[in-house]
């Protein structure tokens, strides 16, 4: 039996499982003080968490908080309910629940990560943050980026609130661009022949390109099939596809545009 | 026992404004003067870095273009627009970093190679965004020695005007192919003009077409009014 007001079990185990192991001895103990690693739902033999594979590491709905895909700290803390906080955390299982939660928050930024770095053509997401928060003294943060990418609405709102995001941090994910026009054709990036998408770039001597994914943008000469040397705008990122995601697209990265006379 | 007390409030006092002052000055916000200083101070380095170091390691680390990146944006938190342009279709060597949207692109424009060292002419731009706009200088014209063309660079030569030759020696000098129209368009002196005071470079554009090829035309008013 455990008292959550002392935080202790007041009855002690009935057996000693392991007689040589002298965590064992102390029968008022729980998974030889370590619920990190192990579990004891008999309360008689710890058992050893099974191993987190991407199937048994995160179940649908056992949170309370939302589905597995919707997942969020903020939605998990709330479930937490801190109101009554105390008895949550005298609760044994606490240590269960926050390694998982860990494990779980780990595998969805590693997720993100890996996706960011092929977005952006290999740039490490944690880089690029140090990078921001260098260079312009600001606090951005790993959650932050995600949702920018995630949510439209919060995406929009944040390049009309801060002109640094729209120009700086934009620009610092439009990297690693294909180094002249026929590896650009080789990689799969498509030509942005109109004059509304050229027309800023130095048209006619340039053209504009994007990534297969709609993401970077890189500006050629067509006289020579190099990177454009003269002062045109060098294209930059673009948080929504322009092509397959038009609407939001126009609203996180062009009208920005237009609020801050510039990219 | 009340002078103790008083001691100790204010000795807590004095810790903690200088706690809040240390914590203040970390989140204080930049402005975009101070970001721009900040940055250019960056991208100088991360360039004299490319200039010296760059073909040198690249010929180390190979085409795998991730390891320039590394490397500036670890140290300087600059970042490189494309992977390392070495020995391309018409480009000797061309890195293009940047930061806060304001892009250097440095690129070798002339290279010779004479008594047992290489020397090159590089021009670096500043190119892109409006911060870029409000920068003093626009261009650097750079002159490098190296023993040979893989190895490391030793930079003879900086300035902010252009000049169209180095003396070497008493029977040798490095020029600028002034009269080479294709250079002369990847130069695009008319959109510098604040570089080219004492040159007539300024004063000349020069535009391609596919049937003509290179083609030098006088710089008008109408020009000006834009390229202002």
């Amino acid at each position: 039996m455990y008292d959550p007001v002392i935080g202790r079990f007041i009855t002690p185990d009935n057996i000693i499982p392991n007689q040589y192991n002298p965590q064992s001895l102390n029968r008022y103990s729980y998974c030889l003080n370590n619920p990190l690693i192990y579990v004891d739902p008999s309360g008689h033999n710890i058992e050893t968490l099974p191993p987190h594979t991407p199937e048994t590491q995160f179940p649908e709905n056992d949170w309370g908080a939302g589905s597995g895909g919707d997942f969020s700290v903020v939605d998990f803390l709330t479930s937490m309910n801190f109101n009554s906080g105390i008895n949550n955390l005298l609760n044994p299982n606490m240590g269960i629940y926050l390694y998982e939660w860990a494990n779980r928050l780990n595998a969805e930024l590693k997720a993100f990560s890996n996706e960011f770095s092929e977005m952006t053509g290999g740039l490490s997401v944690w880089t690029v943050i140090n990078e921001y928060n260098e260079l312009t003294g600001e606090s951005l943060d790993i959650f932050t980026v995600q949702k920018i990418f995630n949510d439209p609405e919060f995406a929009k709102k944040t390049m009309l609130t801060n002109e640094n995001m729209h120009t700086i941090f934009r620009d610092m994910l439009n990297v690693n661009v294909p180094d002249n026009l026929y590896h650009a054709i080789q990689d799969g990036w498509l030509p942005m022949y109109s004059l509304k998408e050229t027309g800023f770039h130095g048209y006619p001597f340039n053209i504009k390109f994007i990534s297969p994914d709609g993401h970077r943008e890189a500006v050629y000469s067509v006289t020579d099939w190099n990177l454009a040397r003269n002062n045109a705008f060098r294209g930059t990122f673009n948080f929504f596809n322009p092509i397959t995601n038009p609407g939001d697209h126009w609203h996180v990265d062009v009208v920005p545009y237009f609020q801050w006379l510039g990219n | 026992m009340r002078k103790k007390i008083i001691s100790i409030f204010l000795g807590l006092v004095a810790l903690l404004s200088t706690s809040y002052w240390s914590f203040a000055d970390v989140n204080k916000p930049m402005t975009k003067e101070e970001i721009k200083t900040k940055a250019i101070k960056k991208l100088n380095d991360a360039a004299h870095w490319s200039i010296e170091n760059g073909i040198m390691e690249y010929y180390q680390h190979g085409k795998d273009k991730m390891w320039i990146q590394e490397k500036t944006l670890v140290e300087w938190s600059v970042s490189t627009y494309s992977g390392p342009i070495i020995d391309s279709d018409k480009v000797m060597a061309r890195f293009i970093i940047k930061a806060v949207g304001i892009y250097f692109d440095l690129e070798i424009m002339e290279r010779l190679e004479y008594n047992n060292s290489v020397y090159e002419y590089w021009v670096q731009k500043v190119t892109g965004s409006k911060l870029s706009g409000k920068i003093d200088w626009r261009c650097k014209f750079i002159v490098t020695r190296a023993d040979n063309v893989k190895g490391k660079r030793e930079i003879l030569k900086e300035e902010t005007q252009f000049f169209e030759s180095f003396q070497i020696d008493d029977s040798e000098t490095l020029k600028f192919p002034v009269d080479d129209l294709e250079s002369l368009f990847h130069l695009g002196a008319w959109l510098y003009p604040d570089s080219f005071e004492n040159s007539d470079l300024k004063n000349y554009k020069i535009i391609f077409s596919k049937s003509e090829g290179y083609v030098k035309k006088k710089v008008n008013w109408f020009d000006r009014m834009f390229l202002k």
